[in-house]
């Protein structure tokens, strides 16, 4: 017999969100995954704002992953109107996309932590030496970015602020010592992510789905033909009261559902062959941490960013225009769309975030699952229910 | 009841001195330039004269040591989050009169607004202000005076207010006038001699020679290593409290036009601050009453 | 205030505290992690009891103080159900962020945005009846800074009251934003051009205008979280002076 079990507030998950289940025998027999946090309208509160202010707002769409929403905002109308922005501001802001890439990933693992250290005393052992390397991350966006969260320095142009080479230096300075805790926190996540397999009883593959993958990029992220994404509408197939209460779309790329984020980003562009599941995928975010490290590392060493990052041509379009912003968040593919008038106001907004691609595949890995571990599923995928509700 | 003694003008402190730099530079410079090559400062968040304007302005290891030389302090604190977000520093000299270190203050104690500040100031200096001036506030104020424009370089206290033109002219400035002429706000300002900082200096008629009152521990520190660092540079007189009646009078002049505007301004209902009106009904009322006040544990 | 249990030696005598989060972007609970080390001390000398993002437990018990961010959205059934269990199960309510104390970007908001178009009314915390009276504090800030939230947490682990006094007015204000800084202390004849308000906004509305020493407030980058109104020495000073640190 088909029983339906709804699961609302998973825990050690950003937001709020829910779990639709037909289960049969304890097994999950098909699910959905759906949002619950209100829309807060971003899309429609930017119309008739002028463009310049676009990064400023979208940032405040998400605490966790800001500055994502705010490099991929100002490309968007730069994109619209043809403003070219200077190379190292784009330097730069992979530097900070990167930088919150790091700070996002290692937040997840303090959420997740309790699953992972059920001893307190190991688990604040644990967080404390993730904290360690967010300072960092938390320091590099204050003296680049201006703000830990909320970077007001992104602007349509480029960044406001140069950066001194003795800020540079400081940061670079301490790159190594950072490395070597990363590595050391990592040593230690993935041996409790073992255990935690172990002691939860799942297997190697728990929570996997053969979708396609999608990225654009492995660090920052390429223009994307926005024609080819379509939404499904919660109200064309969730059940009863769903239609009315879920407040994510579900988009599809070339018509198919995806899944993007790190796994997507080792597939495409690091030749890595998935073996599927969330383990895996938790695996590979902890890995991207280090790369984006090193990344960083020889990004703000081989380029100088005293001169002039931002130029300050106002934004203007024909209307028409459609501008795409593309950045590579720490969850995947992050869109924004924009279209402007000649005064540069904005007539049209459209964001779609990483977590709206992997609704449709957190729900496909559910699949097949004990009903009882659902949730395990949903926090592999690190899902930001506010980004999805913008 | 308050009386406008010494203890409520200048405040409590330490010691008062004298400083006369030998080098023939403004004592507060150089006293901040050997801080800083000695590394107990690594930044100084101040003001300067650009053209007409005051602005903020960041000293920082390099750069040639300024502090403000016209009775314009505008805005040092809108530097405070590039000097420690952005630029990391650790050991801030903050050289400003009282409404801007009460800024400073606020923001040490509540840490609204910027972050890491509790622990990054490592000195702060008040001017002994008389009332700020905008650009062309001066101007009008030295026309008023004098009939005439002119540039005006420094301005010092000598018995009373004083500026120097860029020509080397002294204008002696009248109280009431300059009354009319400082920025609103000053003009209920009670706390002139910058209560509350670790030294408060104000210049006098000589470039070289300025006054310091040193306040607190830190400060008495700080002039005693700089002096052991380069005991050539200055040259010292420790002031008694006599010699302080000349700036107390001033002081208190000016004081009593301020609080004729507090008075007047509580007397017509005029709105008061949002969230505290300390400075002005309570100080109405502290000014009325017939008891003694320990005014050191209030804030005006 | 009222605390239903002060001591701090074991877990049950530990102030029982929870993040509630309402319509907002989670910032404001990611801006408490952000004191980095320091914030696992404190979750050290308090009982987190309730937090969806540091928490397993699904049911919301009883917490002496609910941190609160984000503002209240009258269509959505659980904001509705929300508000209910925190008018019951919180002995004190402080808000934190623009959002949840002066609707921050919230005011912005005006629905119509799929899939669900009919999200559209957006209320602070500070200004919903049922449950004002709980709101004891409001803490201003896109997002409050990590050492506010911090001297704030210790201030009021140690009952500072001449700390927490200017929150308590904040917390009935209801509005503070760059247009309210210009209203209460550039108009009225109190600003000092001291810059505070320009380095404590978050989103750089503030610049400094040289002509006139007084803060140019750019109301396109306002996002109304009360920062400014909030750092100016003119608005509050309840301190004593004088402060030699």
């Amino acid at each position: 017999m088909i029983k339906k079990v709804r699961l609302e507030g998973i825990p050690l998950t950003e937001g709020h969100s829910g779990l639709h289940l037909e289960v049969e025998g304890g097994i999950v027999r098909k699910g959905y995954y759906y949002a619950l946090v209100p829309v807060r309208g971003f899309e429609t509160l930017l119309i008739g704002r002028s463009a310049t202010v676009a990064p400023l707002l979208t940032t405040r769409v998400c605490g966790l992953c800001q500055i994502t929403h705010s490099i991929a905002s100002a490309k968007a109308v730069e994109s619209a109107s043809g403003i070219e922005v200077p190379e190292e501001a784009e330097v730069l802001r992979e530097v900070l996309g990167l930088t919150v890439r790091i700070y996002n990933n290692l937040l997840h693992q303090i959420t997740i932590s309790e699953d992972l250290f059920p001893d307190k005393g190991e688990r604040f052992q644990f967080i404390r030496n993730v904290q360690r390397v967010r300072k960092f991350t938390g320091e590099l966006l204050e003296s680049i970015g201006g703000e830990i969260i909320h970077s007001p320095n992104i602007k349509v142009g480029g960044i406001s602020e140069p950066v001194e080479d003795f800020v540079k230096d400081r940061i670079l300075e301490q790159i190594p010592s950072v490395e070597l805790a990363l590595k050391e926190s990592f040593e230690e996540f993935s041996e409790a992510l073992e255990k935690t397999w172990e002691r939860e009883g799942l297997e190697d593959d728990f929570g996997k789905h053969d979708f396609d993958f999608f990225a654009t990029d492995l660090y920052y992220g390429k223009v994307f033909d926005f024609e080819r994404i379509t939404f499904v509408r919660p109200q064309e197939f969730l059940p009863d009261d769903l239609k009315f209460r879920a407040t994510n779309l579900y988009p599809l790329v070339d018509g198919k559902p995806v899944e993007t984020g790190p796994r997507a980003r080792a597939v495409l562009f690091k030749g890595y062959v998935p073996k599927g599941g969330v383990k895996e995928l938790h695996l590979l975010r902890a890995e991207e941490n280090l790369e984006a490290l090193k990344r960083i590392e020889s990004l703000l060493s081989s380029y100088s960013f005293t001169g002039e990052l931002w130029n300050q041509t106002p934004p203007s379009s024909d209307g028409e225009t459609l501008g795409i912003g593309v950045h590579e968040a720490p969850r995947g593919v992050n869109i924004h769309a924009v279209k402007l008038d000649k005064r540069g106001k904005i007539t049209y907004y459209k964001i779609v975030v990483p977590t709206e691609f992997n609704f449709f595949a957190v729900s496909e890995s559910l699949r097949g699952v004990p009903a009882a571990k659902a949730e395990f599923v949903v926090r592999g995928y690190d899902p930001c229910i506010v980004c999805a509700a913008h | 009841m308050l009386e406008l003694n010494s203890r409520f003008l200048i405040g409590s402190y330490k010691k008062a001195v004298e400083v006369e730099s030998r080098t023939g530079n403004n004592p507060l410079e150089e006293l901040l330039s050997v801080m800083f090559d000695s590394n107990m400062i690594d930044g100084i968040l101040s003001s300067r004269i650009e053209g007409e304007f005051s602005v903020p302005f960041l000293v920082v290891k390099g750069d040639r040591v300024e502090v403000p030389s016209l009775n314009r302090f505008f805005g040092s604190v809108a530097l405070l989050k590039k000097a420690i977000q952005k630029y990391r520093l650790s050991r801030i000299a903050v050289v400003a009169p009282s409404c801007a270190i009460d800024g400073l203050n606020k923001t040490q104690y509540y840490g609204i607004g910027c972050n890491w500040v509790k622990t990054a100031v490592a000195l702060k200096v008040g001017i002994l202000c008389t009332g700020s001036l905008t650009g062309k506030a001066l101007t009008a104020e030295v026309l008023h005076l004098t009939g005439k424009e002119k540039r005006i370089k420094r301005f010092f206290y000598d018995g009373g207010l004083f500026y120097q033109t860029e020509e080397g002219e002294l204008i002696p400035v009248n109280l009431s006038v300059h009354h009319h002429y400082i920025n609103a706000a000053c003009r209920y300002c009670l706390n002139l001699s910058a209560k509350g900082t670790d030294i408060t200096y104000f210049p006098l008629k000589e470039e070289n020679r300025a006054v310091f009152i040193v306040r607190s521990e830190r400060g008495w520190r700080v002039v005693a290593s700089v002096q052991k660092e380069r005991p050539e540079l200055f040259r010292f007189r420790r002031l008694k409290k006599e010699d302080l009646e000349g700036i107390v009078s001033l002081l208190r002049e000016k004081a009593l036009l301020n609080i004729d505007d507090i008075l007047e301004r509580v007397e017509l209902g005029l709105p008061v601050p949002k969230w505290n009106d300390n400075k002005l009904r309570k100080f109405y009322r502290i000014w009325n009453a017939v008891e003694d006040y320990n005014f050191e544990e209030e804030v005006f | 205030m009222t605390f239903h249990r002060v001591s701090f030696e074991d877990d049950d005598l530990k102030l029982k505290i929870g993040f509630i989060h309402f319509s907002s972007c989670s910032g404001c609970q990611v801006a408490f992690l952000d004191m980095f080390e320091d914030a696992v001390e404190i979750f050290d000398t308090v009982e987190l009891v309730y937090s969806n993002l540091l928490t397993k437990r699904k049911e919301i018990p009883y917490m002496d103080v609910a941190f609160v961010e984000g503002a209240f959205c009258a269509e959505d059934p659980h904001h509705v159900k929300l508000i209910k269990e925190l008018s019951e199960k919180a002995g004190m309510v402080i808000a934190i962020g623009g959002c949840a104390a002066f609707g921050g970007m919230r005011r912005f908001s005006c629905g119509s945005q799929m899939p669900q178009p009919s999200h559209q009314t957006f209320i602070p915390l500070t200004e919903i009846e049922s449950i004002k009276r709980k709101v004891k504090f409001a803490i201003p800030g896109c997002p409050p800074n990590p050492s506010l939230l911090y001297n704030f947490f210790l201030a009021f682990l140690e009952r500072n009251d001449d700390f927490l006094l200017p929150f308590e007015f904040i917390a009935q204000s209801r509005d503070a934003s760059g247009f309210d800084l210009i209203k209460e202390v550039v108009n009225k004849g109190f600003c000092v051009g001291c810059g505070t308000c320009s380095t404590a906004c978050p989103s750089r509305a503030i610049s400094f205008k040289d002509v006139c020493g007084k803060p140019n407030f750019d109301a396109d980058l306002c996002v109304r979280c009360g920062s400014c109104l909030a750092a100016c020495p003119q608005s509050f000073k309840p301190y004593p002076q004088p402060v030699y640190t």
